[in-house]
């Protein structure tokens, strides 16, 4: 059949509609995605959470969350890198952020019902004093089972496209400072104390979706007053100026160091310390960075 | 980015040359896909000659080493640089799949 079209206008014009229509899906994709990301952090009372998002494509493989747990007595804050790039690594984001988010929880929920279901009350007569013992513990399991839960599901249901995620995960008690966490094979976070870097949380487990029923340990680290965690991405480390230096983990972690009013300003300060190392060239690599800071005194609400 | 491949009794050992990145790992994972749709499903990939690796080179390597072992072989990895061996550590590829110091090692390991 003719078209009335000559085959040389058609060679124009269906790349032109098709590129297009791509653009727009991608621009569609990109709006979707970003409804994955928190659109509040949460804020508990004497801490501050901040974080810095910045996608190197139209959609991204990075991500970051901050939700909170059984009515606000915990902080889930996850860090994460899902491999590869563009629209798979965005989709697999989007899959591993809900569960994660989801395995959460549910199982914090159920932890803590338990906790309130099952303990006979004539065998503990000061209940207050055991309860409060025990309220530690629901946490840990419900971490760990967050992350089992995702790493078989993704092996399981979609092992056939070897996605993975470097993930940190940690949970925090804002009463304690305790930040209970999972490293699955992601750039360690930095604790800053006063006096410096204090600890790097370094990885506890494998990244999660390689293979199932890989093992994941649990870690504790208590945050004390005036002390700041700072999350990142690979992208903070290997941002390329335009000689191809990367920005390394030596500048970070100098970085972090440096006063600064709140963990959002500090945030911003690194950002902005980012941008004038890559001086305009293209960024290769999505940037990520989450930071937790508690007050130096109990804030007064 | 450049593959190059001998044989060393069973052992296909396949040295990958450059960077592996978004960029280059689709190369990286045809080609071993191909070897072992070939039959040679026992593979030591040296990457002695590698600078860079992204998270899609680990990818890469994840693919294939799964479908060796589905095939009844194995994969290796040998003589990473420090920057890559601190990549493969972190992500916990060291735990999952065979990691030697040098290709020669590997060869002497894998007992041909």
């Amino acid at each position: 059949m003719m078209s009335k079209s000559s085959p040389l206008d058609k060679r124009i014009e269906i790349p032109e509609n098709n590129q297009w229509a791509a653009e727009r899906e991608l621009e569609i994709g990109r709006k979707i995605q970003a409804s994955f990301l928190p659109e509040e952090l949460p804020q508990p009372a004497g801490w501050q959470i901040a974080s810095q998002f910045k996608a190197a494509r139209m959609v991204a493989g990075d991500f970051y969350d901050a939700f909170t747990l059984v009515g606000g007595k915990r902080i889930g804050l996850v860090v994460a890198d899902v491999c590869d790039k563009g629209v798979g690594a965005a989709l697999f984001m989007a899959l591993f952020r809900s569960l994660i988010r989801a395995f959460a929880d549910q199982h914090y929920s159920l932890g803590w019902m338990d906790l309130l279901t099952s303990q006979p009350i004539d065998a503990q007569p000061d209940r207050s004093v055991s309860r409060r013992r025990e309220l530690l513990s629901p946490g840990t399991t419900a971490l760990k089972k967050a992350i089992e839960l995702t790493n078989n599901y993704i092996t399981r249901n979609h092992g056939k496209t070897n996605m993975f995620a470097t993930m940190f995960f940690g949970v925090l008690d804002p009463a304690t400072g305790n930040l209970t966490y999972i490293n699955g094979g992601h750039e360690p976070p930095m604790l800053v104390g006063q006096a410096g870097i204090k600890a790097r949380l370094n990885p506890t487990g494998p990244a999660v979706g390689l293979f199932p029923d890989l093992d994941f340990n649990i870690e504790v680290v208590e945050l004390e007053p005036g002390d700041l965690l700072v999350a990142y991405t690979d992208g903070v480390l290997d941002a390329r100026s335009p000689e191809g230096e990367s920005f390394g983990e030596r500048r970070l972690a100098w970085m972090v160091q440096q006063p600064a009013a709140s963990a959002s300003a500090l945030l911003e300060a690194i950002q902005i310390s980012l941008n004038e190392h890559m001086a305009g060239i293209e960024q290769f690599d999505d940037i990520t960075m989450l930071a937790l800071r508690r007050a130096t005194s109990p804030q007064i609400e | 980015m450049e593959i190059n491949m001998r044989q060393e009794k069973q052992l296909a050992i396949v040295a990958i040359i450059g960077g592996v990145d978004a960029l280059t790992s689709g190369e990286v994972n045809s080609f071993l896909s191909q070897q072992i749709e070939d039959g040679k499903n026992r593979i030591l990939v040296d990457l002695s000659q590698v600078d860079f690796m992204s998270s899609a080179g680990l990818r890469a390597i994840l693919a294939a080493l799964k479908e060796s072992r589905q095939q009844g072989g194995d994969l290796s990895l040998a003589g990473a640089q420090p920057g890559v061996e601190k990549i493969l550590k972190m992500s916990g590829f060291t735990n999952i799949l065979k990691t030697y110091p040098t290709v020669a090692e590997a060869i002497a390991a894998s007992g041909m």
